[in-house]
């Protein structure tokens, strides 16, 4: 060994290998550095979102992207009595023949969910952030909260006993179960009336695409209709109809126009046209695909105008066919011609009263209220001998005034316990159990805690 | 010239890492005796330090033999048996010659020596050096004193003529011998006739000469060795042989690679690599298969193996715009290397192999390497094949009659009565026409075009390669679709004339042009035989089950792709044994796709304007490796070590573009022209930072040793996750070394037992998962308002490496002179920390999260390859190897899993390939399948599944490699055992409109009873009647079948010289090669292939027809 020792001593060069070594020592105590990179310009770190009013409200508008994301404004027209879609197949046709089960996935219940984790996360950044001003955060803060109640509200209606999520942690909410209907509305009410105290009446967009005071009240009307709550469906839907930033649009063919005075809160899109019209209107008017059920035409008193504006026939062979026309633009629209899917509008709120004042008795207000609606539509006033016949004809009201309207119908003959009544007589037959959808298997395999819906299992 | 001694070797050493085929100078285990070699590193000045300087009193006479060679550098040889008993010398010189030192210090002794060329050999008077000391002779002649040698001069060089610098020549007896220079010449003095000269060098065969009396000047012509023990292999960093590989490495050949006509390297591998499980799933140019060494190590992180071409880590596939018709929309980025380029491919397997590629090794390592150039002259080489493609069989389909009859029983069957609205089929359209939709579709004969030339030369130390192809196919589609490949080569290397400082640059550069049509046509060959394309007024028929077919042929998918290879690799030997090396190197790969749907391809029920898609991949690595080798030897024990790090950066952006509402279809191709756009731009960048090293040693190349490291840090962990540790030891133990195992098993002619335990990792995940960021949303569905931003995942910090424990055991043996090669392969690895994209219920606003999962896999399984030379004459050869590969996969535990979401995917004490199925209980009376519903709820849904078996993989092949004089035969077949449920039966019913079914299906329920003699259900149009997807993956469906597949046949016929001198041509041969030539399908009858069923294109038949000559 000392000969090799000697060997290496006599013919190394001692201070290049010394400065090899250095070199490598050197660039390898960089490693650390090394591998910290920067973000890439496309994204950004959450603490950077809530250090600036604007990135807020980036986020917030991030919120309403995912909200109108949702397909919910076609399958429930098939749930319901209003829409049929020729050469149905898989889940389209299962969804018109209510014979839905778990193994398809209509996806509310992912988009809904995602919709409220991002909400979840700006109210849970909110109170940690430094660098917003009190004004922005109270305006988001107000939003995120309705926002999350909009979300629950439809979650409620289409799956029944969903989880209750309030928190971003994946800890707490990955494995929650189910919870009961009314603990679900209790935390909706209380999101509802929270925001009520933070938001203003004034729209933070002229267009309005983000929420007001108004648009609180408006879905607190809804939500305490549904929920039989008839003295505050009534005072929350007054607060929006004494509003004199609302009234109604004379002309049917302007109602869903972008600058619609009617308008409590519309989903805002790039090119001024919605995937309503782009679905339901054809290229071609020969070829119509999606078809108004008859007896949703038939609902149609004579004379109604929204038969007239809000229905389009087919043409040629297809001439007896009725597709829906309430939103007609296809391509780039800008302008007051411009159309946003409108989420809530003030007939609604007519409606809402309306039934409210019948269950409390009060017939003639509620005929008032009614007749709002009516005569916009070029109809005389109604006629009704006692309180339920006034309820019925309000319904049937809601049924031609709101078709296609983010599945209000589905929802409506579900609250009102009609659903197996009316839909076994227009489709032939309706399972009880189908007026809730099935939570998909795939969402059940991930969540052992979440029970699937009666009907769906044993 | 440089001179130094050697003695006597057996075997071969291993090539270094530092001297690619140079043999190291090293000692041996001669005799009883040791025999000591001092040897120096020839230094420039030591001519003038000829004088010695010594004062010894009574110190042993090899002290003054190492004095000499420290102080002059001369080499000194010498039998220290022969000194053991001489007395002590006592000298006092200063300045002295070596000449007076060794005079004064033999004087009196019965020894002489002699001076040669830097090199002092010392022996005994009188009698040769062969003489151990017991004085028995090893050769009886009596030879005259050193005075009366001879010297000798010759040239060693390959049958080419290309010299063959750095070869062993040595006298047999004397064990005095030399190198060749880098001009493979050398000179020996001190020779007498009748010597015999031994000439060797790695990877050619030994030669003998016995030295005439007159003859001074020799041209010695090795011939290649067929010892395959001592083939060349390439581990991570470095060379080795296959004799002392301490891994699991396997490897193909150019030879194998350039027999099969295929376009992707990868195709090339299929069932050739023992362990490597290459699953294609289409064979439209492009198509990505999906690739596994050795078992699924992972649930959720990637299991593809790390590709490195030329030292550079290259990506192996890419996604593409979201086209369909390669599967998983991902487009094999190894398409665009030419495969004539390739020398070899190397499968890193066990951990001794892959531990030094740390956290990326886990899934093993492919490594690629180019062709070099050769010395000494200008070789040109021209490649050209032609051939065809199609598909090799049809699937034998219902008739129109037979269509026609199961629509109207379907309807039947439902109680419906047809009527034009309902069955347009059978009242609108034509119910005797009759069109083959697998010939109109899928049944081209297309033509495929490969010309390759390559130049390569050198002089003595500067050496090149260069080639240019150009390589095209069309596909058996209807349209003009093709890929084309233009691909450049280069390879320069250079060494220093003191052989120290050498360096290599390669480059690649290749074009890839995809031109295909949107969709693979395939899954249209259910077309309704009846159907027609154009309507009455020649307009597109729209109508049918599937739209209108050839509008995909009228949807232009192009991808051009471009990739540059570029590596530079320098290294200087810093003192002898040291070599310091820089590998520096880039690679670029990009990428061009655009979709074009013009209108008149598309519905006009649904659209008024066509749409266009862009996507541009650009990748980008680079890498940086600074490494230190060394390599020394000592009596015995030769050891190597080598120590580096690398730095490496990997950016990737994508820019993705979609058009709609064109004013016009001639603007299509202009995305500013477009009424809408969608916009998406992503760029990621990895960084990757690692020491590594490796320690080899063996004793007596009896003994194998071999410690690797590595400690990696990559941007893709959080910060406190960064980095990890990695390392493995293999040992082995060559017991054929052994005399004892010699003398008793003397048939047995190499055994090895080798074995490797360690750990690497998997970091195959996206990049900057451990952070909570926000995305911008600026176009698309998801903006509101202008741009918004919208949090891109659920992040969690916590995040790490998923480690790989691997353990091997290996038996490898040699019999008859190594003619018969047995390599018995155990493995079992398990793979824990898993790192997955946890998938939860969508509640938590995210399907998934980035997580490590407390869950351990494990592989375990045995390889077996069997090379055999049957027969080696030089008119007749015949070799045959033989692979074999089966694992198993377990599940082995996972902490909790019923509270996760993985409770019914996996179970533990399975396979991840575990395949549940509905228990299927048969017909019912009205032709309808009854599925057991084993949980009892009352519905049938995916919990009433039971395990039914798994996919574990279980393959292999033989080829044989056949020469008659002039003609080569060779052939594969490769076995898969294919488990899976039957991948033809619909998940659609049988009896809908416009959608043709196999003929096997006639076999149908058609009335009650019928039940007990067919598992096929009555026809149906009512998607209702059962759940056909339940049903397909029932118990009944499940078969396990053996598939083999004559994959490839090769013929080959070399010209005889006589015919070609006139041309200048030195060799031509032409060759007939087939692709996928046969397979073995018990269901031919109704499915085009057993892996690919009726929804993707099946392997071609190919067959190519080629020249390749030589200048």
């Amino acid at each position: 060994m000392k000969f090799i020792y000697n060997h290496l001593c006599q013919r190394l060069w001692r201070s290049r290998l010394i400065l090899a070594v250095f070199i490598l020592v050197l660039g390898l105590s960089a490693c650390s550095k090394f591998v910290d990179l920067a973000l890439p310009p496309d994204k950004i770190a959450a603490e950077t979102v809530f250090a600036s009013d604007n990135s807020l409200i980036s986020a917030l508008n991030g919120v309403y992207g995912t909200i109108s994301n949702s397909t919910d404004f076609i399958t429930p027209a098939y749930f319901a009595d209003e829409l049929t879609f020729v050469n149905a197949s898989g889940s389209t046709l299962d969804a018109q023949q209510n014979s839905y089960s778990a193994e398809t996935d209509y996806q509310y219940f992912t988009n809904y969910y995602r919709a409220i984790y991002e909400a979840n996360a700006i109210l849970d950044a909110l109170p940690k952030s430094t660098g917003l001003s009190a004004p922005v955060i109270a305006q988001a803060r107000g939003e995120s909260l309705f926002l999350r109640a909009f979300a629950y509200f439809k979650l409620v209606n289409f799956y029944g006993t969903v989880p209750l999520i309030q928190s971003p942690d994946v800890a707490k909410s990955a494995l929650k179960g189910n919870t009961s209907i009314d603990s679900l509305y209790t935390a909706i009410i209380k999101d509802l009336t929270d925001a009520d105290s933070l938001l203003t009446d004034t729209y933070p967009k002229s267009t309005r695409i983000r929420v007001n005071r108004g648009a609180v009240n408006a879905l607190l009307a809804k939500v305490c209709l549904y929920r039989g709550n008839w003295p505050d469906a009534v005072s929350a839907a007054t607060a929006v109809l004494n509003d004199p930033q609302y009234r109604l649009e004379s002309d049917p063919n302007m109602v869903f126009k972008s600058g619609s005075p009617e308008t409590i809160w519309q989903l805002w899109n790039p090119n001024g046209y919605t995937s309503v019209a782009g679905t339901f209107v054809p290229v071609n008017t020969a070829a119509v695909f999606y078809r108004i059920r008859p007896g949703l035409i038939a609902a149609f008193e004579p004379g109604d105008l929204r038969l007239q504006d809000w229905i389009r026939q087919g043409t040629g062979e297809a001439d007896t066919l009725y597709y829906p026309y309430k939103y007609r633009n296809k391509s780039l629209t800008t302008g007051t011609d411009a159309e946003y899917l409108v989420v809530s509008r003030l007939s609604e709120q007519y409606l809402i009263r309306a039934e409210a004042l019948a269950q409390l008795d009060q017939l003639s207000q509620s005929k008032a209220d009614l007749d709002q609606v009516r005569v916009r539509a070029g109809l005389d006033a109604v006629v009704a001998s006692d309180k339920n016949a006034l309820i019925s004809a309000i319904w049937k009201e809601r049924q031609t005034e709101l078709m296609f309207e983010n599945g209000d119908r589905w929802f409506d003959l579900n609250r009102t316990g009609r659903a197996a009544s009316v839909l076994k007589a227009a489709k032939g037959s309706f399972p009880d159990y189908a007026v809730l959808l099935p939570f998909p298997t795939d969402i059940l395999l991930h969540n052992p805690n979440l029970n699937q819906n009666e009907g769906y299992k044993k | 010239m440089q001179l130094s001694a050697l003695f006597p070797q057996k075997t071969k050493r291993p090539l270094s890492a530092t001297a690619k085929r140079s043999p190291q100078n090293r000692y041996r285990n001669w005799g009883p005796g040791l025999l000591f070699l001092l040897m120096s590193s020839v230094l420039a000045g030591a001519a003038s330090a000829q004088k010695v300087t010594l004062h010894l009193k009574d110190a042993p006479i090899q002290r003054v033999f190492k004095a000499i060679f420290r102080q002059t550098g001369y080499s000194v040889v010498f039998d220290e048996a022969l000194f053991a008993k001489e007395k002590p010398v006592t000298l006092d010189f200063k300045q002295a010659s070596i000449a007076a030192v060794l005079n004064s210090c033999l004087k009196d002794r019965p020894f002489t020596y002699q001076i040669s060329n830097r090199m002092i050999l010392i022996r005994k008077k009188e009698t040769r050096m062969g003489e151990d000391s017991s004085g028995k002779q090893t050769t009886p002649k009596i030879v005259p004193s050193a005075v009366g040698y001879l010297s000798l001069k010759g040239k060693v060089t390959d049958s080419l003529g290309n010299p063959l610098p750095g070869a062993t020549v040595r006298l047999g007896t004397m064990h005095l011998g030399t190198h060749t220079s880098t001009s493979g010449e050398f000179e020996l003095q001190a020779i007498h006739p009748g010597d015999e000269l031994i000439i060797s060098f790695v990877g050619f065969k030994e030669k003998r000469i016995v030295i005439g009396d007159n003859v001074r000047y020799y041209h010695i012509i090795l011939r290649p060795l067929e010892n395959l023990l001592d083939e060349m292999v390439i581990q991570g960093y470095g060379t080795t042989t296959r004799r002392f590989n301490l891994g699991s490495i396997s490897s193909v050949t150019k030879e194998e690679i350039e027999r099969q006509p295929v376009n992707n390297i990868l195709q090339a591998l299929e069932n050739r690599i023992p362990g490597m499980q290459i699953t294609p799933r289409g064979s439209i140019p492009g198509s990505a298969p999906d690739i596994k060494i050795r078992g699924t190590s992972s649930i959720a992180a990637g299991t593809a193996p790390l590709f490195i071409l030329d030292g550079i880590p290259i990506p192996e596939s890419q996604s593409t715009i979201g086209y369909q018709a390669l599967d998983n929309a991902n487009l094999s980025l190894l398409l665009d290397i030419n495969p004539a380029d390739i020398e070899s491919i190397d499968v890193l397997k066990d951990a001794d192999a892959t531990a030094i590629y740390g956290s990326r090794g886990a899934n093993g390592v492919v490594l690629i390497t180019t062709k070099r150039g050769k010395q000494d002259g200008l070789h040109v080489q021209l490649n050209a094949y032609t051939g065809t493609q199609k598909v090799p069989h049809f699937v034998d389909m219902m008739d129109v009659h037979e269509y026609n009859q199961m629509r109207r029983e379907a309807m039947a069957n439902d109680g419906i009565t047809p009527t034009a609205a309902n069955a347009p089929d059978l009242f609108d359209w034509d119910t005797t026409r009759e069109t083959n939709w697998q010939k109109m579709l899928i049944g081209k004969t297309s033509k495929t075009n490969d010309v390759n030339l390559s130049v390569s030369g050198g002089s003595e130390n500067t050496h090149f390669y260069l080639s240019s192809a150009y390589h095209n196919e069309g596909t058996v589609m209807p349209g003009d679709a093709d890929f084309s490949r233009r691909s450049f080569h280069g390879n320069l290397s250079h060494l220093s004339r003191d052989r120290r400082f050498s360096l290599n640059l390669s480059t690649t550069f290749e074009v890839g042009k995809l031109n295909l049509i949107q969709q693979d046509l395939t899954s249209f060959i259910n077309i309704a035989p009846s159907y027609t394309l154009y309507k009455e007024d020649g307009t597109p028929n729209w109508e049918g089950a599937r739209g209108f077919p050839l509008a995909y042929t009228m949807q232009p998918y192009a991808s051009n792709t471009q990739t540059y290879n570029g590596q530079f690799n320098i290294s200087y030997e810093l003192i002898k044994g040291l070599q310091l090396k820089l590998n520096a190197g880039f690679n670029n790969s990009i990428s061009d796709q655009s979709l074009k749907s013009p209108s008149y391809t598309l519905d006009p029920r649904y659209y008024s304007s066509g749409s266009l898609q862009l996507g541009n991949y650009n990748n980008y690595t680079w890498i940086l490796e600074p490494q230190a080798a060394y390599t020394k030897t000592w009596g015995v024990h030769h050891l190597k070590a080598l120590l580096g790090g690398t730095f490496q950066k990997s950016s990737s952006h994508v820019y993705n573009a979609t058009g709609q509402d064109f004013a016009s279809d001639a603007l299509i191709g202009d995305i500013a022209s477009a009424g809408t756009t969608t916009i998406s731009d992503r760029t990621s960048t990895y960084a990757y930072a690692s020491l590594f090293g490796r320690l080899t040693y063996d004793y007596r190349e009896q003994y194998l040793a071999n410690i690797s490291f590595r400690r990696d840090g990559s941007s893709k962990f959080g910060p406190g996750k960064r980095f990890g540790n990695f390392g493995a030891m293999g040992l082995g133990w060559i017991f054929t070394q052994q005399p004892a195992v010699k003398a008793s098993l003397p048939w047995l002619s190499f055994g090895k037992l080798r074995g490797s335990y360690g750990v690497s990792g998997n970091d195959q995940i996206d990049d900057y998962g451990y952070l909570s960021v926000y995305s911008s949303s600026s176009t698309g569905s998801l903006s509101y308002d202008g741009p918004s931003l919208l949090p891109s995942r659920l992040a969690n910090p916590d995040y790490s490496w998923e480690e790989t424990w691997k353990f091997d055991a290996a038996l490898e043996l040699g019999f008859i002179r190594n003619r018969l090669l047995l390599t018995v392969d155990y493995f079992q690895n398990r793979s824990s920390n898993q790192l997955v994209s946890y998938a939860l219920s969508p509640q938590s606003g995210f399907s998934s999260y980035q997580a490590n999962l407390p869950a351990t896999i494990q592989n375990r399984g045995l390889e077996i390859e069997l090379t055999s030379q049957n027969i080696d004459r030089p008119t007749f050869s015949w070799k045959t190897s033989l692979s074999l590969s089966k694992s198993k996969n377990v599940l082995l535990k996972f902490k909790d899993i019923e509270n996760t979401s993985y409770y019914s995917m996996y179970e533990v004490g399975r396979s991840l390939g575990l395949r549940m199925a509905y228990v299927y209980q048969g017909l019912n009376d009205k032709g309808v399948p009854v599925l057991e519903d084993l949980n009892e709820d009352g519905t049938i849904n995916s919990l009433d599944r039971k395990f039914i078996g798994d996919s574990d993989p279980f393959f292999g092949g033989m080829s044989n490699d056949i020469r008659i004089k002039d003609f080569s035969l060779s052939f594969f077949i490769a076995y898969t055992r294919v488990s899976n449920f039957n991948n033809i039966i619909p998940a659609s019913r049988l009896g809908v409109l416009g959608t043709n079914n196999p003929a096997f299906f006639l076999d149908r329920w058609q009335k009650a009873g019928d039940e007990h003699g067919t598992d096929i259900p009555a026809f149906t149009t009512k998607s209702s009647t059962y759940n056909a997807r339940f049903f397909s993956q029932s118990d009944v469906w499940w078969e396990s079948n053996n598939i083999f597949r004559l994959s490839n046949v090769s013929l080959s016929y070399e010209l005889p010289p006589a015919a070609l001198s006139f041309l200048k041509i030195s060799s031509a041969k032409v060759y007939i090669n087939g692709q996928n030539l046969l397979v073995t399908d018990p269901h031919k009858s109704y499915r085009l292939d057993p892996l690919t069923g009726n929804t993707a294109l099946p392997p071609l038949r190919t067959f190519v027809l080629g020249l390749n000559c030589s200048f």
